[in-house]
């Protein structure tokens, strides 16, 4: 594995490849900082720009755009209380007051060892459990494949922000748009709808630059008008000496144990493993009334979750094929879209790519650091400005993305309906994300159960013929066991109605 | 309140699209090869059960919104309420941005992809909420510029030069 990972580095500093880190890297800083666009939503931007480009270079980039937007949202988090990405919704609470009491500078420092620690925390144990897991995944049959992916689908449901309820309607209505077009077994149609552009589905660029480009942009219409005031005009960035820093290591240790540990769930994310980052570090505290009062630990162990999930979201997807996040979602139809199947046999067919990825991981984490440092003042420039000038390019982009993947005009009419939906549903609390999830996995989960059966003399018993497939099974039923007792329990009650925050693929 | 009457709307459309899904899935008369015609799981089984799953997730999820309404007690005004935000500034935009969009994919072969571009950015901008003319057709020559580079010269779409 050393061999192989040694390898993954040496291919990873290739100039190009090392250029496309650097680049994804800046543009996440950047699409972090700004609220109103999100991580998944420049992936997908930058996702045609990649077609012409060999398959690692291009994951390349996208993987320096997802570590990029966790910290820059924590800057706009800092200096105006809104942050930049949900993941550090956290990182305001004394973020904020630390910049109103003249200290911005060591508050963005804070934020910027939390997440580098945190990011190569989480790094290092992605690097432990990958292998492991992949080990064992390898010897995984259809019918294990299909419940895992199964399971993932009732976990992001479960725990998305929302109903679980609203999340399986999305994954319901994502699983039905992925078996539009041909049967890939006997060829019959399937919801064409006589359309003949449908026979071959619908198109996967086109639905995520649908869901995660102009159904943002069409939410951010609320922006229109707004101008921001930073907290204070005098921002330099002030790193905590290396005393401060050793002294923050519990804070360091929590988040990113909890980053990688819970952003390895699906669908958790990283804005539920912050809350509970933050909710463990007041409590370990010798001073929690000093929290939400601008204490260096309440910004150091939510930013060291933040980034510790990009660690975590890269075990379940590079081994199983299931993300954990909008931002992974489209990173795993990235790979779709440069020739390569996720999935549990990834690791053996592409081991090169895999590590070339984890040791891009690393090397983005640590650019992250150096031009946060050394170039902050360019994102806290961009932070001042109209975002009108950025929101109708973003869409000219999403429509050529969407061109770019068949070369005709039909995949932006389906990212227009797409975007439109999406934009509808999240106002009415439907996590976007779950849709994209099941349009990804919907093949997977199909083609494997009926491969099962076929396997198996069409027996369904095969679903639970093995202790780790009973596992599993188990699992979805206790999820929707618990989610019909939640439901029953709250009979009666009115239930919140939706945000109107748009959080649209994060 | 109007979220309730638009969650009533959302749940009409879930069950709406089970039953046309439902529908179409059952009458489609394509080509099939009829492979595995013995097995229990054929190619309409899996988008039957989803269709049928979101039917009833749908429904249940109507009945609750529909439930919650009648608990408000004012069902026309929260309807009256969501109509009346249609004709909001922020639904004009919103509106006047997917029909710009439609437009620009309608018009993308047809017309030269500069002038296009340069005309969907200006209008784009000026929905934004910038005024100011000279900076609006600076911006929208250099981004209509860089993209025209990027698409049709590096990537070689088969746009309009």
């Amino acid at each position: 594995m050393l061999d192989a990972l040694f390898n993954g580095f040496l291919t990873a500093f290739e100039p190009w490849n090392f250029a496309m880190i650097f680049v994804g890297t800046f543009v996440g800083l950047f699409a972090g900082a700004l609220p109103g666009l999100s991580s998944p939503m420049a992936i997908v931007v930058l996702l045609p720009l990649t077609f012409p480009m060999a398959p690692l270079p291009a994951l390349l980039v996208l993987i320096g755009v997802y570590v990029g937007t966790k910290l820059g949202g924590s800057f706009s988090a800092i200096l105006l209380r809104t942050p930049g990405t949900p993941g550090s919704a956290c990182t305001a609470l004394d973020g904020f007051p630390m910049a109103q009491e003249g200290k911005a500078g060591h508050a963005l420092g804070y934020a910027t060892l939390g997440s580098t620690t945190g990011g190569i925390f989480g790094w290092i144990l992605a690097i432990i459990f990958i292998p492991l897991l992949s080990t064992v995944a390898v010897k995984s049959g259809p019918a294990d494949i299909a419940l895992v992916g199964i399971m993932g689908l009732f976990m992001v449901s479960a725990f998305v922000r929302g109903s679980m309820m609203r999340g399986l309607m999305g994954v319901f209505l994502g699983l039905l748009i992925s078996t539009v077009g041909l049967d890939k077994i006997d060829g019959s149609e399937r919801l064409t709808f006589g359309v003949i552009d449908l026979m071959s589905g619908v198109p996967f660029a086109a639905a995520l630059t649908g869901f995660f480009g102009i159904a943002v942009v069409l939410s951010d219409v609320k922006l229109v008008g707004r101008k921001e005031v930073l907290v204070t005009d005098n921002v330099n960035l002030a790193l905590p000496s290396f005393r401060e820093c050793t002294a923050r290591w519990r804070a360091i240790l929590t988040g990113s144990f909890f980053g990688t540990g819970i952003g390895a769930i699906p669908g958790v994310g990283a804005e539920g493993a912050t809350w509970v980052a933050y909710a463990s570090m007041r409590g370990q505290s010798k001073n929690p009334e000093n929290f939400g009062k601008g204490e260096p630990d309440g910004i150091v162990a939510p930013e060291a979750t933040n980034n510790a999930t990009t660690g975590g979201t890269m075990v379940p997807m590079l081994t199983l094929g299931i993300p954990g996040d909008g931002s992974t979602a489209v990173i795993l139809g990235a790979f779709v879209l440069h020739g390569i199947e996720p999935g549990v046999m990834l690791m053996r067919t592409s081991e090169d790519l895999v590590f070339g990825i984890l040791a891009g991981l690393l090397i983005a984490t640590i650019l992250m650091f150096l031009i946060a440092w050394k170039a902050i003042w360019i994102f806290i420039y961009m932070l001042q400005q109209d975002r009108s000038w950025l929101f109708p390019m973003v869409l000219v982009l999403a429509c050529l993305g969407a061109f770019a993947t068949m070369g005709s005009v039909f995949p932006i009419y389906v990212a227009i309906i797409l975007g439109v939906v999406g934009f509808l549903l999240e106002k009415a609390g439907f996590p976007v994300v779950t849709i994209v999830l099941g349009i990804i996995l919907g093949p997977i989960i199909e083609e494997n159960i009926r491969l099962g059966l076929i396997l198996s003399g069409d027996q369904w018993s095969t679903f639970v013929a093995t202790w780790p497939r009973l596992g599993l099974v188990s699992v979805i039923v206790l999820l929707l066991a618990w989610e019909i007792y939640k439901q029953l329990t709250r009979a009666g009650q009115a239930e919140p109605p939706a945000s109107d925050k748009t959080t649209i693929g994060d | 309140m109007s979220k309730y009457a638009y969650e009533v709307l959302v749940g009409c459309a879930f069950v709406a699209i089970s039953i046309a899904a439902y529908i179409s899935i059952n009458t489609t008369t394509g080509t099939s090869f009829s492979f595995n015609e013995e097995s229990s799981m054929t190619s309409t089984t899996f988008p039957n059960f989803l269709a049928i799953g979101l039917g009833l997730m749908g429904a249940v999820f109507l009945l609750g919104s529909i439930r919650r309404l009648y608990a408000e007690g004012r069902i026309s005004a929260s309807f009256a309420k969501l109509i009346g935000n249609l004709w909001s500034r922020q639904a004009a935009i919103t509106v006047a941005l997917v029909v710009l969009l439609l437009a620009y994919a309608n018009l993308i072969r047809e017309v030269n992809f500069g002038v296009l571009t340069f005309g969907f950015l200006a209008i784009g901008f000026v929905l934004f909420g910038e005024r100011k003319p000279l900076q609006i057709c600076l911006v929208a020559a250099i981004g209509a510029a860089c993209f025209y580079g990027l698409f049709v010269y590096v990537l070689q779409l088969p746009l309009n030069p």
